[in-house]
């Protein structure tokens, strides 16, 4: 059921995000109205460096996984800073174009990397309370 | 020879041999019971070593060479990570990471980090660290030989 779960909302926001791209993209051309897909292209741009950077992790097994996290957080927020920066070149930037673009990444960053800490804490409790579990009952059974 | 027969309730099968010369018969008696017991032949450098697979702490690959851990020693293994598993996962070996294998049963607690990793505290007080990949299998694997054990015991 979680791996249907899991399957079920992959395919939705897969086929969102390819929808919502293509039909941005119609739309824009038809209402020749560029700044929303640009936006929407951005958004897909971020979220791409993100993912990408984030599931770098399976590239280092043996670092410590929040040195990990943070050299993560790092690389992404300068590529991301990086690629504002180079937008700036083709469009006149807000104000706030920088720190918009900083709490747009660090905020949901903050709260999924708690989660993943929470999680790792879990998980660990739940392990150590099945191998005590294990390890009375070999005790008292050994290896039945 | 005197044989005695002890029929008990859940113990674990004990055989002691009480001999004053080891005679050809001993010895097939002992080759046999060794063979039903599940075990390994490890190597120290020109020494075979036979291997209690209740002694193994951990199996670990170093330069595609595979090690076995014991309490205080370490002995050469021909066979590689995924021979040992597919032989001996019910026995209790669990993978932890790309290169060890851990005896679950010499594993007193496991326990998260600051850092966030989690490790695994063995009997000898040795840690391994429990990869992050390798997390969810090992949780199933305990959870599987848990399930296996209570099925074994219903039986």
């Amino acid at each position: 059921m979680k791996k249907w779960i899991y399957e079920v909302l992959l395919a939705i926001c897969v086929s969102y995000t390819i929808i919502s791209i293509i039909g941005g993209g119609i739309n824009a051309v038809a209402s020749k109205e560029y700044s929303f897909y640009f936006n929407l292209v951005m958004m897909l741009i971020w979220t791409s460096v993100a993912a990408i950077v984030l599931y770098s992790h399976a590239f280092f097994p043996k670092w410590p996984p929040l040195v990990v996290i943070l050299i993560q957080y790092v690389i992404a927020l300068s590529i991301i800073l990086g690629i504002v920066w180079t937008s700036g070149f083709f469009e006149i930037l807000s104000k706030t174009a920088y720190r918009d673009a900083f709490y747009s990444f660090t905020v949901p960053y903050i709260i999924f990397g708690t989660i993943f800490y929470i999680e790792t804490f879990k998980q660990a409790k739940r392990a150590d309370s099945i191998l005590q579990e294990l390890r009375k009952d070999n005790a008292n059974n050994p290896k039945t | 020879m005197n044989l005695n027969l002890v029929q008990q309730d859940r113990i674990e099968v004990q055989i002691d041999i009480y001999y004053k010369n080891m005679t050809p018969c001993l010895k097939r008696i002992i080759s046999t019971i060794r063979e039903e017991e599940p075990h390994l032949t490890g190597k120290d450098e020109d020494r075979t070593v036979y291997i209690s697979l209740n002694d193994i702490y951990y199996f670990e690959t170093v330069d595609r060479r595979t090690f076995v851990y014991l309490e205080k020693a370490i002995y050469r293994l021909e066979m590689t990570l995924g021979q040992i598993i597919d032989n001996f996962a019910q026995c209790g070996f669990i993978r932890t990471s790309k290169s060890q294998i851990v005896n679950i049963y010499k594993v007193t607690s496991i326990k998260p980090t600051i850092g966030m990793r989690v490790i695994a505290i063995l009997e000898n007080k040795e840690k391994l660290i429990i990869n992050r990949t390798y997390r969810d299998n090992f949780e199933e694997s305990m959870i599987n030989l848990r399930r296996r054990r209570y099925e074994k015991m219903d039986l």
